[in-house]
Parts: structure tokens; C-alpha cells; sequence
């Protein structure tokens, strides 16, 4: 199994450095196009969320781990916030002002499980972004882990 | 946060900065409003440089169309990249504001609109 691991600043701009190092990581083994573009968009959700339910305006870190296998990616978002009260995802009105983060990832993972802990809670989003493992090129149980901001 | 701002035919067009996202939605959003408020309520946002959006950048647009009625104009989305088309398309904003091809629809698009008022 591929594993990489990023630790990032939440700060606003954390989302769109989180899709760039989802998709790094997965063009790394090999693994691009829509489906991959479409989970780091979710990927993005989280950490957005984690940026603003969990922290707000206090400093704190989001934790990234990505991982590889059998053409399945999994990300697994993490922070030190209590997650969301309401975990029912309904379709949001099209005029409405927010609510379309959750939704975004429902559509198009796989899987989104939320786990809720004294860790904090996590957001884990799979999806499957290859036919098969043989596109995956990753050494096994490499890692790697990247800190930003 | 500055824009790149011309003119097609009679309407403004407002270029949007490659990332639309958390960091820079709400800049966005209040510079475009202001730009209806003081400038023009009829825009063309040119969507054909953003790379990347997320759920806020959608909701800084759907923002900005709000205003634009709310002054008795409108905007249209144009030239949007398959990325961001997609997630468009996911959420249904297209039902609320119109998104089209290219600058040259969007300028046919607001002039007919600006005919059949």
C-alpha cells in the first residue's frame, strides 16, 4: 500500500493546497483524470469544513493521510473539533446560501464516513480512481510526510 | 484582488483569478458586488481562467447573481473548464444562474434578456 501523510495549517487557503497534494500524490502512482480531480474537490470540502467548524478563528492543524490501493484512494481528513452535530445529508436547494460541502462529497466518493472521538473527528473518503491495482506503481508501504503553512 | 475588466459589445466582462476557493470567496464576491453596485448591474463573468473552485467560490457567484437581480440586472457564467463545469453541474447552480460556452453567448444571452424587459 502506498501512504503519504500531510499536515497542514488551518488557514483558508489550506483547501486548495490539500487538492494539489491529493493529486500530486495520486499522479505520483500513476492515477489521474476525472475521478481523481473529483475526490481531491472533496477532499477540499473537508478540510474547508475542518477550517471552519473545528477551529474558526483559533490557530490548529489538519491531517492529511492518503493511501493507495487496489485502484481504491483513500483520504482520511482529520482535526481536533467536535464534527458536525447533524450527520444527515440532504440535497441542497440550488439558490442556497451554503450546505453544498457535505453534498459534494456524497455525490461523488465512493465512501464518506465520519468518526467522531476524543482524537477529535475524521472525515474518510474513498473512491475508486483506477479499473485495477496494476496502475498502481507505488513501492509497498512507502511513506512520505509533508508539512505546509 | 484585482480583475482583469473589459468590455464585449456593451457589457462588462470580469475575468476571475484561477482559484476561486475559502481563501479568496468572499474578496471576490464583495469587489464584484461593489462593481454592480457602482459600475453596472449586467455582467459577464469570465470563468474561462479559474482552474480551481470549491463550494465557496459557488456560493460567492450565487451571491453576486443576487445582487445583480436585486439592482435589475443579471449575470451570465462563461467559459467555464470541464473541472469546474462538473461541479457546477453537480450542484445545480446552472439552474439558478446561467452558464454558457463562451463571451460571445453571454453578451447574446444579457442582450436579449436587456430586450425582453
Amino acid at each position: 500500500m502506498f501512504h503519504e501523510l500531510l499536515l497542514i495549517g488551518a488557514v483558508p487557503e489550506a483547501g486548495h493546497e490539500a487538492a494539489r497534494w491529493v493529486e500530486g500524490g495520486c499522479s505520483r502512482f500513476g492515477l489521474r483524470g476525472p475521478a481523481v480531480e473529483q475526490l481531491s474537490a472533496c477532499v477540499v470540502e473537508a478540510v474547508n469544513n475542518a477550517i471552519e467548524h473545528a477551529y474558526g478563528t483559533i490557530a490548529g492543524d489538519v491531517q492529511l493521510t492518503l493511501s493507495a490501493e487496489a485502484g481504491v484512494v483513500t483520504v482520511v481528513v482529520s482535526d481536533r473539533g467536535p464534527g458536525p452535530r447533524d450527520s444527515e445529508v440532504l440535497a441542497p436547494e440550488p439558490d442556497a446560501p451554503r450546505g453544498r460541502g457535505r453534498w459534494i462529497m456524497d455525490q461523488w466518493c465512493d465512501s464518506v464516513e465520519l468518526q467522531k472521538g476524543a482524537f477529535g473527528f475524521r472525515t474518510i473518503l474513498s473512491k475508486q480512481c483506477a479499473a485495477n491495482a496494476a496502475s498502481i506503481s507505488g513501492r509497498p508501504d512507502s511513506s512520505q510526510l509533508t508539512r505546509l503553512f | 484582488m484585482s480583475f482583469s475588466v473589459e468590455l464585449h459589445d456593451e457589457f462588462v466582462v470580469v475575468r476571475l483569478p484561477a482559484t476561486l476557493s475559502l481563501a479568496n470567496a468572499a474578496a471576490v464576491r464583495n469587489q464584484l458586488e461593489r462593481h454592480i453596485q457602482d459600475v453596472s448591474a449586467e455582467l459577464i463573468v469570465d470563468l474561462s481562467g479559474v482552474e480551481f473552485i470549491d463550494s465557496s467560490g459557488l456560493a460567492a457567484l450565487l451571491s453576486v447573481c443576487r445582487a445583480a437581480r436585486a439592482w435589475g440586472g443579471d449575470i451570465v457564467l462563461a467559459g467555464p473548464l470541464p473541472r469546474v463545469q462538473a461541479l457546477i453541474e453537480l450542484t445545480r447552480l446552472d439552474d439558478v444562474v446561467d452558464v454558457v460556452a463562451d463571451i460571445a453567448e453571454a453578451s447574446a444571452r444579457l442582450s436579449a434578456r436587456r430586450e425582453a424587459a
